[in-house]
């Protein structure tokens, strides 16, 4: 009598709490994985404005006018305000073609361009292109 | 009459089970959707970070080619380059096998930007002049064009100069293998050229010069990152006079 009741308390199949607790890790487990996609996410979208700002502020330094009349640079529907500045030394070049001196004594600068507080939420500070680095 | 069990066994009725496997079903479903966003999202992730990337390394590849356009210091006679004779744009050209055709713009560009698929030029570093271009098919893609050339000097002037070449083809932006979903234009690019107007350009806003060049050539490629956004890039023709 005592054996069989003993038997059939052990077969009694899972309990709500069981089923509870099993429900209770899947979603720990569902809660990792969004965590980890979001991650992947946010760094690809920096990665992006990075990318977009850099070729951005690159064309404006090619195209020579950002020094006079300051500009924008577009990422995605934003537009961020960028800053030109004189950077010190002075360059000074000499060419030579064949031993014979062509152009000697040429003496220029090159501007620095950056970001300064715009959108510095995705940058994690301000980007900075630097010709004196 | 109720038939026992005899072992005193109860487990789950068989109502309970299916219960069990439509809930089960559910969240399967609601699962492998999610797996199907991710999957799709990371693919287009993929393709569109190759063609970013892609771009990136194409447009600087471009520009320090582009700087050779004009430059005549292997040939000691040479008169400085200008629009038309060294340098030339193309539109709606197209490659076929190493035959370029197309319509050469022949006015003198002026500070609006003049836009083409094609920019071809003639260089001469070590003696023996040569040609380049750069090409963007309408399908995507940028693409560099080398070909020898014959003439002492050869001019563009004569359509047959780049016309009747033999053109090799390297790619320094290749288009996404398959389209991207909401980015079908990605790798797509245009070539323009503008002049500088009353001042002239140096590479890089080297101010001060007392002379330069007189012509930009942008280019422009869709790209995958900020919704399609397209990337700029601007070389200043600085051996090319007028």
């Amino acid at each position: 009598m005592r054996r069989r009741s003993q038997h059939k308390r052990r077969m009694r199949g899972m309990s709500l709490l069981e089923a509870l607790v099993s429900v209770l890790l899947t979603a720990i487990l569902g809660l990792g994985i969004t965590y980890t996609i979001a991650r992947a996410s946010v760094a690809q979208l920096t990665t992006s404005v990075n990318g977009l700002s850099v070729a951005g502020m690159r064309a404006l330094l090619q195209k020579g006018t950002c020094l006079s009349t300051g500009s924008t640079v577009a990422v995605g529907t934003t537009s961020v305000s960028v800053a030109c500045t004189q950077v010190t030394p002075t360059y000074t070049y000499d060419i030579t073609y064949g031993g014979e001196p062509q152009v000697s004594g040429v003496s220029f600068s090159l501007p620095s361009i950056n970001t300064g507080t715009g959108l510095s939420t995705y940058y994690g500070g301000t980007v900075t292109i630097n010709s004196s680095q | 009459m109720m038939r026992r069990n005899p072992s005193g066994q109860r487990g789950f009725t068989m109502i309970e089970l299916m219960v069990g496997l439509v809930i089960s079903l559910f969240s399967v479903l609601a699962m492998l959707a999610l797996y199907k966003t991710a999957a799709n999202v990371t693919a287009a992730s993929k393709l569109g970070a190759n063609v970013d990337g892609q771009i990136a390394a194409g447009l600087l590849s471009a520009d320090r080619f582009m700087q050779a356009a004009g430059y005549k210091g292997g040939d000691t006679t040479a008169t400085s380059a200008a629009y038309n004779t060294d340098v030339v744009l193309i539109s709606g050209a197209s490659l076929t096998g190493s035959t370029l055709s197309g319509t050469a713009y022949t006015s003198t560009p002026t500070t609006t930007p003049t836009s083409g698929n094609a920019l071809v030029w003639l260089y001469n570093a070590s003696g023996t002049y040569q040609l380049q271009a750069l090409y963007a098919p309408s399908t995507g893609g940028l693409y560099l064009l080398t070909a020898s050339v014959a003439g002492a000097p050869p001019t563009l002037t004569t359509s047959t100069t780049w016309s009747g070449a033999s053109w090799t083809s390297q790619a320094l932006i290749r288009p996404p293998a398959v389209s991207i979903p909401n980015a079908t234009s990605a790798g797509v690019a245009r070539i323009s050229i503008y002049s500088t107007g009353a001042s002239q350009c140096l590479p890089f806003s080297g101010a001060t010069a007392t002379t330069g060049g007189q012509y930009f050539v942008s280019l422009s490629v869709i790209g995958y990152a900020g919704n399609s956004q397209a990337l700029n890039a601007v070389t200043c023709l600085a051996n090319v006079a007028s």
